[in-house]
């Protein structure tokens, strides 16, 4: 394998260990460095669901005859999944070029119709921390608290997008976030502006096939916030987080299945999470929050199960003075 | 195919559901905020004395961190936990009667503006110092006490209790005591009066778009007018409905934000602090 070195240090770099070049001790520095495009050979995976979903909007958009069922549910499902790559992206940059890396990312916000740069803030740095200056995660599981489970998974991101709008602007107010404020502008930009553009030539077919899969995305990333954390316990070292654990789910997911280790090691490159989850994660922590498939479980907690999973909100408890109780399963 | 007639009601169908899910939330926000209310034996009367010397007889602690904000002139933008309250205890005159209050669970409400004016309040002397501090990685840690003391008027809701050595407040079994400067019963209804009105006007307004979506010629343009009012709509509602949630929780649940804002032009970086110290 070949490694990039860097220059001052004389140390290989890079940022995708796994665990055999862990355990050797130089983990944490290699990177294979075989494309003078993007930083992991894994992340082409990404390109090409993004492309795939971008390809879905076109079809719906200029052919009268791919607007069925079968594309529209193929595009919510990707925009979905370019929420997931705005996630990864954001964490750790797709391609080697700056000025590339700004570009995919306006033409990602375009996919989920809001600036991906808000990632940024509302989750590298605050939801991984689970708080933002002691004030909770703008999506923590506790801002909704319907009786019925199922309202709180679909009302789940009219509260955490704009509580997340709203911190993302108070944090990019602050002094020294100007190149921040720019490229969220460019990217609020693009992707509004695009999509006004296409609204300006066929108003219904952008509304309908367009529109509808981008929101259906930003907000079904908003939503796994909530299946990810609700009734774990955010104080714990690993149970603060359930984990989907689905072979070919996380193929298509890129590794987002493995929240635990995503958590406790944000740097780890995605391509590796699911190496480390089992070396690391799976023998600690509570085994109900490893799920072996995400639908199933959806439909346990939300459609077979009324009630909310007990526990966590108890009837008559505050939000805040909820939080830090642990309830494992469903 | 899916036909623009079913793309159409699937979208309507998606901001009502939508709609409805905001106005439930609401009306659970409502419930909750007079929770501690509903339903128990509401008092009036001055603090007399306070349990111990030195303490208020009770108080809400807001905790923030405050970082530079960017902008031309030099001011601190504050991030704020919950604010937390505090009873000391003491004893409260109401009417004729001394009512004993003990130190139990408690809320403790002050008016919303009286505390984000309060909050707003800083002094020449302390601002270096806090300019310094906001400026670290960690941010200026500041707690600000809003202390009820000694011939303040109060609001007490909970359980009142005659004993043998006289009139006893306590918390009821479901909620903690409130102690207030406001009238809470007449808070709740102000914040239900704006979470109804809002509500009232988010229903009659996608009621109108739903009407001009589905208007005749179906696409043409004022259905067009429609379907863009429609997406307007649910872009605009969601942030509106999350402004009403803050506005209208009880004082002691309500998020803290804002500045100081000092009118003197901002510090470039690296530039040292020429500023007085802080007068002893």
């Amino acid at each position: 394998m070949k490694l990039t070195v860097d220059r001052r240090s004389d140390r290989p770099v890079g940022r995708c260990p796994n665990v055999a070049l862990e355990e050797a001790g130089q983990g944490w520095y290699a990177r294979p460095d075989v494309s003078k495009w993007v930083q992991h050979p894994a992340e082409w995976r990404q390109v090409g669901i993004v492309l795939v979903y971008l390809g879905l909007l076109g079809s719906m958009y200029f052919v009268p005859d791919c607007r069925n069922v079968l594309f529209f549910a193929a595009a919510c499902y990707f925009s979905f999944l370019n929420s997931v790559v705005i996630h990864n992206h954001m964490h750790q940059g797709i391609f080697r070029s700056k000025g590339l890396n700004k570009f995919w990312n306006c033409l990602l916000s375009f996919g989920s119709l809001y600036p991906a740069s808000t990632n940024t803030p509302a989750h590298n740095l605050v939801h991984h921390h689970f708080s933002d200056d002691g004030r909770p995660d703008w999506a923590a599981p506790d801002i909704v608290y319907f009786r019925w489970n199922l309202l709180n998974l679909l009302h789940f991101p009219n509260v955490a997008g704009p509580s997340t709008f709203n911190g993302t602007k108070r944090w990019s107010a602050l002094s020294g976030r100007e190149a921040f404020r720019r490229q969220l502008n460019l990217e609020t930009a693009f992707a509004f502006g695009l999509t006004g553009l296409l609204a300006v030539f066929d108003l219904w077919t952008t509304l309908f096939f367009i529109v509808l899969p981008q929101l259906y995305g930003a907000r079904g990333i908003l939503r796994i916030n909530l299946i990810q954390h609700d009734g774990c316990d955010i104080h714990s070292t690993y149970n603060h987080s359930r984990n989907f654990v689905g072979r070919a789910f996380n193929w298509i997911m890129c590794n987002n299945g493995y929240h635990t280790i995503h958590h406790n090691r944000a740097g780890l490159h995605w391509s590796v999470l699911h190496e480390f989850h089992a070396k690391d994660v799976a023998p600690k922590i509570e085994p109900a929050l490893d799920q072996p498939s995400m639908v199933g479980y959806l439909l346990r907690t939300y459609l077979l199960n009324l009630r909310r999973p007990r526990g966590l909100l108890a009837e008559g408890a505050e939000p805040d003075m909820a939080a830090g109780q642990s309830v494992l399963a469903p | 195919m899916l036909s623009f007639e079913f793309m159409g009601v699937l979208a309507l169908w998606v901001l009502w559901v939508n709609t409805l899910l905001i106005a439930g939330a609401a009306l659970i926000d409502l419930r909750r905020l007079g929770s501690g209310v509903r339903g128990v034996r509401v008092l009036r009367g001055r603090i007399e004395a306070a349990s111990s010397e030195g303490s208020p007889f009770a108080q809400l602690s807001v905790s923030r961190t405050g970082r530079i904000a960017d902008g031309p002139t030099l001011s601190i933008q504050f991030g704020a936990q919950k604010p937390e309250s505090s009873l000391h205890g003491g004893t409260v005159r109401v009417g004729e009667t001394a009512m004993l209050v003990r130190e139990v669970p408690c809320r403790v409400w002050l008016d919303p503006e009286i505390i984000a004016h309060k909050l707003a309040h800083f002094t020449e002397a302390e601002l270096p110092e806090a300019e310094e501090a906001a400026r670290k990685r960690r941010g200026l840690q500041r707690t600000t006490d809003l202390p009820l003391e000694v011939g303040d008027d109060v609001y007490l809701a909970g359980r009142f209790e005659q004993t043998e050595s006289g009139l006893v407040a306590s918390a009821s079994d479901n909620a903690p005591l409130l102690v207030s400067t406001i009238d809470p019963r007449a808070f709740i209804a102000r914040q239900t009066a704006k979470t109804v009105s809002f509500l009232v006007a988010m229903v009659l307004v996608l009621a109108l778009i739903t009407g001009l979506a589905s208007s005749e010629p179906l696409f043409g343009p004022l259905s067009k007018l429609g379907g863009v009012l429609g997406l307007a709509y649910f872009l605009l509602v969601l942030p509106a409905a999350t402004w009403l949630r803050e506005r209208t929780a009880a004082p002691d649940r309500r998020s803290y934000f804002g500045y100081w804002k000092t009118g003197r032009p901002a510090r470039v970086k690296g530039e040292p602090n020429l500023a007085p110290p802080p007068v002893a």
